[in-house]
């Protein structure tokens, strides 16, 4: 028997058979011969063992080798990091010719002073509505995993889920609650804040996103699943996830021919630094902005109650 | 000898990023918890962000963000702007695989009543026998 295969029944739990109260049936195993006999190498050590204790040695080599490839890594990395370019030196390579020409010439060719927001949301936003969308597999993934309904769902476990429902329901922590009867409408102002701030400061979508869909998540702490699904259910949650994304797409298929080509466009770049500037960021970004927040709270929403409402 | 630990010193982001990726994948090994596996990934994430974002750094520069668009902007102002976009690019990555494993977990736990690798593979096993 070859080592792999000794580690892969190991792997298996084959060898931990007799921990386990319901007696597996035995199998037949095929006779040694005296030529699989040389070969074993190391198995010879632990032949006259029981099974229990030969879990126990494969266990200790297991984790010496574990130990032994985590140092070496770690040297291994350490040297590299080393012989790489200095920290925070302007001649490294990283600062070349696009970072000159993303800093130098972002303001007249996107119009935004966050230079970070031009780059990713006008020279690289193939990249970002890729993001977009691997956001948008993410929640439909999860939900195909975590929606609870009848078809990925035993009868039993469903009622279980119900009566857990309804008893967290009578039980609202009321500290929590108070706290966030304040804290709400002061998440919401600054999410909103963050996202159409996103091409004059720090921000944008991504990070006024996830405060939005941190707000919800604490108004959901507040007034339970009647509150949010109140205003917030299901239907409206697809409507705004496709909405956005579908707004994404036609701005940057519209500016991405057109813009990138030079051709005239009816895209107005605005006066730098002022709120209504810088053309498509600030579309992309609310667009962007609502579907992270649609995100965290279906990520919540899922794993919590296994229904968007 | 002197030379190295200075250079280490020098290099002390990059550095760190080599420690935290290194314990991160022996969170990866030595757990069989799946939860502790997950956790261990985004540590691992963490390290990579933290590689990329001292590779834009410039000593003595500011972010990128011009604080009067009256005056052009040179390069000898901002850091480098790539490396950030990069790592937004991976945040959203490590969030959304987060998600997706997590709920394969659960799913797991649901069928087989635990986190233990090992007890899955072996009760799976048994299952299908």
């Amino acid at each position: 028997m070859s080592l792999w295969k000794r580690l892969s029944a190991w792997a298996d739990g084959e060898e931990r058979e007799q921990w386990y109260s319901r007696p597996k049936p035995r199998r037949e195993k095929p006779r040694r011969t005296g030529e699989h006999r040389q070969h074993e190498g190391v198995f010879e050590l632990v032949k006259g063992l029981n099974k229990e204790q030969k879990t126990r040695v494969f266990n200790t080599l297991y984790y010496i080798s574990c130990v032994v490839v985590c140092v070496v890594m770690m040297s291994v990395l350490t040297l590299i990091m080393v012989n790489l370019p200095p920290f925070g030196d302007p001649a490294n390579p990283t600062n070349n010719e696009l970072s000159r020409y993303y800093i130098e010439h972002g303001l007249e060719d996107a119009g935004a002073i966050n230079l970070v927001g031009n780059m990713i949301l006008s020279y690289r936003v193939f990249d970002t509505f890729g993001e977009s969308s691997v956001l948008f597999l993410a929640t439909t993934s999860v939900m195909m995993l975590m929606l609870r309904d009848s078809r990925n769902t035993g009868r039993d476990l469903l009622r279980d889920f119900r009566r857990e429902n309804t008893a967290e329901l009578e039980a609202l922590d009321h500290l929590l609650r108070s706290c966030s009867r304040l804290l709400v409408p002061m998440v919401f102002t600054f999410g909103v804040y963050v996202i159409f701030n996103g091409h004059l400061s720090p921000g944008g979508g991504f990070a006024g996103g996830s405060i939005l869909g941190g707000g919800l998540i604490l108004y959901a702490q507040e007034f339970g699943t009647t509150g949010v699904s109140r205003y917030f259910t299901n239907h409206l949650y697809h409507i705004i996830k496709v909405t956005a994304l579908a707004i994404y797409g036609v701005l940057l298929l519209y500016y991405g021919f057109m813009g990138v080509n030079g051709l005239a466009n009816h895209i107005w770049l605005g006066i730098p630094g002022t709120i209504l500037s810088s053309g498509i960021i600030m579309p992309i970004n609310v667009a962007v902005g609502f579907e992270v927040a649609c995100t965290i709270y279906a990520f919540y929403s899922l794993f919590h109650k296994g229904e968007i409402k | 000898m002197k030379d190295f630990f200075l250079t280490l010193y020098h290099q002390r982001m990059l550095v760190t990023a080599a420690i935290l990726f290194v314990i991160g994948f022996a969170g990866l090994l030595f757990n069989w918890n799946l939860i502790k596996k997950i956790v261990g990934l985004n540590i691992m994430d963490t390290a990579v962000y933290l590689a990329l974002t001292s590779a834009g750094y410039v000593n003595g520069r500011v972010a990128p963000i011009m604080a009067d668009p009256k005056v052009p902007a040179t390069m000898e102002q901002f850091i480098n702007p790539v490396p950030t976009g990069l790592v937004l690019t991976g945040i959203v990555v490590s969030v959304s695989f987060t998600a997706f494993s997590l709920a394969l977990t659960v799913r797991l736990y649901r069928k087989y009543g635990t986190l233990y690798l090992d007890d899955i593979l072996f009760r799976a096993k048994r299952s299908v026998d």
